[in-house]
């Protein structure tokens, strides 16, 4: 891929996701990190909905036309004249000179930490695992036939091709479609593209995240902790979607924070929307978080919520609908069925819930020492603690920590959104383990850190908002505190 | 800050975590000195997450020849049998799924499949057809292979058909 197709294809879903953003009334003035780090991925999710449309309809994916199409949409989008309304923003605190300076050599960490793993991944093709046999093998078939035509179906039905869990949603296999696309032919290494893109939107939607939550400092403090976290380079530079997941869900749980925090502003719930598409569009786990954060948010504000989707920003809610809507149209359509929903091989044809009741008793504690495990220690087999920093550095604990050290913090506000969301993140993943067909060890050991570290930027937003919570508790005691004469 | 020690349990908290979040933040700049100094940070680092099997994955190993050959001397609608020898028992599902993801859209079959392929007596046997050998050995029917890319313990062969 040269220099210039490269530029395209980053440029068109950047000022896709700009001309959307400011449709939705989305700006900077919500924190520059963060409008940075939603430019892309709602970009790229609308650019993959153009590419799902083209195919849908019979037109080859290979045209410049759907590049040329989300362009020219973009571009409308961010110069013609738009009704204006009146937001209100919150006051930021003033941050001192030299606590700026301190922020934003952190923050520079961060981006150099990215730049060279992604450097390291610049060259290596991806071949193997999830990243090649999931996703690679779908954006294979898709550029091959081009369209969404019966010749597809045969294709995605014979297994000697060796596509695995085609049922997967489609988003990171279009964008893989549209780097190939402008290649020219598909380029084993292009593919790996899009993920650093994810990846650093992802970092520069953490800063703006917990900066806002908990000031410059700790807040760049706590993103170069996820950053230095190894899991995070797992799924940030192959060519999974997990990454995708976690900064998704990261990307809703912040959106609905701020409508919370700042009394239903109308962009918050758009930026929620449009991220609510993106999670439920890139793996089934997808769904299935984007279905914990909505039970957490009616646990945590049921009126306002019910009322907030009746507001006239509510319907950005059909962009995520229209999403899992073509989703099941696409495997509908191919006859594509979800293995573990399917019931899998060896489970008699018996329903999930005669599986979990079975399975209970006698899964419940492997999965929970694996769980513990991935915490940040482990009790080996001899009984001494092993230290297994590397999967998620602690992070994970520190939560929980920080939940049974102050758990009124944890369930106040929106806190107890995001708290709530992760817990029951942690909690369904559990239960899909325990109605897993596959081998429950092996299942665990390739799977359980790279799946929890969707949970991991969601945690590392519930430290932030609890230590604002931490913050805001100890200026109130100084207050009330007499003066020392 | 002081005042935040000042306030209590929140405040101690909140230093304690603070002074966990820098040391797990020390650590990235310490690797980032490191990476510099001696390689691959981010490939010892998965390696922790993901043992052996994040190591292979870097690099296409014995495939890359394999698949430079493939992509050289065969046509697109090539359909390629695949034959290991017994002690690549447990690399060799792995490096098939590898070869049907690069080789695309060849088909790369295993023996059993190879076998399903052509039929029983053979009548599914043409140009497409070709062979990956690992074993060094000729392939039953010899004298129909014709090599077209060999290297160090493999061959690819192609069938040659009849005039």
């Amino acid at each position: 891929m040269s220099i210039h197709e490269g530029l395209i294809a980053l440029g068109v879903p950047l000022l896709l996701g700009a001309g959307i953003l400011r449709a939705a009334g989305i700006g900077p003035r919500d924190g520059v990190f963060c409008w940075l780090g939603r430019l892309f991925p709602v970009g790229a999710t609308a650019l993959a909905l153009v590419l799902f449309a083209f195919m849908a309809g019979g037109l080859s994916v290979r045209s410049p036309a759907p590049g040329l199409v989300a362009g020219l949409a973009g571009g409308a989008l961010l110069f013609l004249p738009r009704r204006r309304t009146i937001e209100r923003y919150p006051v930021e605190e003033r941050t001192h000179p030299l606590a700026r300076l301190v922020a934003a050599v952190l923050a520079a960490f961060c981006f150099v930490a990215v730049a060279f793993v992604c450097a390291g991944d610049v060259n290596r093709p991806v071949h193997r695992d999830d990243d090649a046999l999931i996703w690679g093998m779908k954006a294979r078939y898709l550029v091959h036939h081009e369209t969404f035509d019966d010749a597809l179906g045969e294709t995605l039905a014979d297994p000697t091709r060796g596509g695995h869990h085609l049922d997967y949603p489609l988003l990171n296999p279009l964008l893989q479609v549209w780097v190939t696309t402008l290649a020219g032919e598909y380029d084993d290494v292009a593919v790996r593209y899009p993920t650093m893109a994810w990846l650093v939107s992802f970092v520069l939607l953490l800063l703006g995240a917990t900066r806002r939550r908990c000031g410059a400092v700790t807040g760049s403090l706590l993103t170069l902790g996820l950053v230095g976290v190894g899991v995070v380079w797992v799924v940030g530079t192959g060519a999974k979607s997990d990454l995708i997941t976690a900064l998704a869900l990261l990307g809703c749980l912040d959106s609905a924070a701020r409508w919370m925090d700042e009394d239903g502003a109308r962009r918050h719930v758009a930026s929620c929307a449009l991220f609510a598409a993106v999670l439920v569009w890139s793996k089934n786990e997808g769904m299935m978080l984007a279905l914990a954060a909505l039970l957490a948010a009616l646990m945590t504000r049921p009126r306002a919520v019910v009322r907030g989707l009746a507001r006239p920003s509510a319907p950005w809610f059909v962009v995520p609908v229209a999403v899992v809507l073509m989703q099941w149209w696409f495997n509908t359509r191919y006859g594509l069925v979800n293995d573990l929903l399917a019931g899998g091989e060896g489970t008699g044809g018996r329903s999930l819930l005669a599986v979990l009741i079975e399975n209970f008793p006698r899964r419940c504690g492997t999965i929970a020492r694996a769980f513990a495990g991935n915490m940040a220690w482990v009790i080996a087999d001899d009984g001494s603690i092993v230290h297994r920093f590397g999967y998620h550095d602690g992070l994970y604990l520190a939560f929980l920590a920080l939940i049974a050290l102050c758990p009124r913090r944890a369930l106040a506000g929106s806190t107890r959104m995001v708290t709530l969301t992760a817990l029951g993140g942690l909690a369904a993943y559990f239960l899909v383990y325990v109605v897993s067909y596959q081998d429950l060890d092996w299942h665990l050991y390739t799977s359980l850190p790279r799946v929890q570290s969707h949970l991991l930027p969601a945690m590392v937003l519930g430290i932030a908002l609890m230590l604002r919570g931490l913050r805001r508790d100890a200026r109130r005691r100084i207050s009330r505190e007499p003066a020392r004469t | 800050m002081l005042d935040q020690l000042r306030s209590g349990k929140s405040g101690v908290l909140a230093i304690v975590l603070t002074l966990y979040i820098t040391f797990i933040g020390g650590r990235v700049v310490f690797h980032q000195i490191e990476q510099m100094r001696d390689g691959s940070w981010a490939q010892r680092r998965t390696d922790l997450a993901l043992d052996e099997d994040v190591m292979a994955r870097r690099e296409l190993g014995p495939l890359a020849p394999w698949i430079a050959a493939i992509r050289a001397k065969t046509p697109e609608d090539a359909v390629i049998g695949v034959r290991f020898l017994p002690e690549h028992e447990h690399e060799a599902p792995g490096w098939i799924a590898s070869l049907r993801f690069l080789a695309w859209p060849r088909r790369v079959l295993t023996p059993q499949e190879f076998l399903d392929h052509i039929g029983g007596d053979g009548a599914n046997l043409d140009g497409k057809c070709f062979g990956l050998q690992l074993p060094d050995e000729e392939p039953p029917f010899a004298q129909r292979w014709r090599v077209v890319a060999k290297g160090r313990g493999w061959r690819l062969y192609r069938w040659i058909e009849e005039p």
